[in-house]
């Protein structure tokens, strides 16, 4: 119960654009994000996961955008369902082979930090 | 004065003509329309709007070389056939299609570049198109998880998917002979997720596959009937 106190104060801390009426008038696709509250858990999870996990793990995915960037990105487009679908299916898509598939199915990105990765954004 | 006017435009289209054989498009297309609008001479304009509407599709202008194609002169016979390129890149391939209606060859091309193969092998008989389906893609993988990827021409892929299904379908099954609830449901709901992702993602990959082979047989066909022959 406490671990979940805790996720709920760090959502509750990051809504705010719309909850702490600053004037600001968030885009439409952000009404819809905060609005369906699993959505919103699960976006908030991914960010956690990049937060603590990802920055332990360090660099090892094989694609531009990452894979926890990509899901993020999914979701937030689409609806939940498809966007958990897409970010499942690029998870398994993930290995060392990615690249063998370049450049037929995804292009080649040289990035100064990360490398050579294959480049496969949320179309 | 005319002497002048000659010499500084013979001087603008050859130094165009120069950056074109260079390379550099973009520039050259800046020449041409220097000339363009500077020149009173009509065939020199006309030479210079062939040549930007030329160029913009080269460098993927698409707006610009319809602009340019439509001041072409009505005198040039190719004129038409030269109107349906900036149409077909534009995807108005029913225009495209009422200017190409006398051309086989640019209609095959069009309908092969619209998917509509049925309707290009008609014209053409012999061209080939590898083509999959992808229901049949994702009713492999609902099977047998990876399959679908595997027929897609993706083996790493569909091995991996396979490798991580039934791992976590193994875990799920582990966890409920042993009476383990909450890694049950963990595994489960895990395995879920892999499950249909790799079935929506054999069913993308076909697409992929699909689309990947039209734009091989559109190359090969531009190549084989050089299509900008047509433009000249």
């Amino acid at each position: 119960m406490n671990i979940l106190a805790i996720f709920w104060t760090l959502i509750a801390f990051d809504v705010p654009e719309i909850s702490r009426g600053k004037g600001k008038i968030a885009p439409e696709s952000e009404y819809a994000l905060y609005s369906n509250p699993v959505k919103f858990l699960v976006l908030k999870s991914i960010r956690i996961y990049q937060a603590t996990v990802s920055k332990v793990q360090g660099d090892v995915c094989n694609f531009i955008p990452s894979c926890s960037h990509y899901g993020y990105e999914a979701i937030r487009k689409y609806d939940l369902f498809k966007g958990i679908l897409m970010a499942s299916d690029r998870v398994q898509r993930c290995h060392g082979f990615a690249l063998f598939y370049s450049p037929d199915y995804y292009g080649v990105r040289e990035d100064s930090i990360r490398g050579t990765k294959a480049f496969d954004p949320v179309k | 004065m005319i002497t002048l006017l000659l010499l500084i435009f013979g001087q603008s289209i050859e130094f165009a003509r120069h950056l074109e054989k260079e390379g550099d498009l973009f520039r050259a297309i800046y020449e041409y329309k220097r000339v363009y609008y500077e020149s009173n001479d009509p065939a020199l304009k006309d030479l210079a709007a062939n040549k930007i509407a030329y160029l913009s599709i080269k460098i993927g202008s698409y707006n610009d070389a319809l602009r340019y194609a439509e001041r072409i002169s009505d005198n040039d016979p190719l004129k038409k056939i030269k109107l349906g390129f900036p149409h077909l890149y534009l995807g108005n391939y029913e225009t495209a299609e009422y200017f190409w209606k006398d051309n086989d060859t640019l209609l095959a091309w069009l309908y092969l570049k619209s998917g509509k193969l049925d309707r290009a092998q008609l014209l053409v008989s012999d061209i080939s198109v590898s083509r999959k389906s992808p229901i049949l893609g994702g009713f492999l993988s609902a099977i047998v998880p990876g399959t679908g990827k595997i027929y897609a021409g993706r083996a790493f892929d569909g091995l991996l998917s396979l490798l991580i299904n039934v791992s976590t379908g193994y875990s799920a099954y582990r966890a409920y002979r042993y009476g383990r609830e909450l890694e049950f449901y963990l595994y489960s709901g895990l395995f879920l997720i892999f499950y249909l992702g790799d079935i929506y993602g054999s069913y993308v990959a076909v697409n992929e596959y699909n689309r990947v082979s039209l734009e091989k047989a559109v190359k090969d066909f531009e190549v084989r009937f050089n299509i900008w022959k047509y433009w000249f």
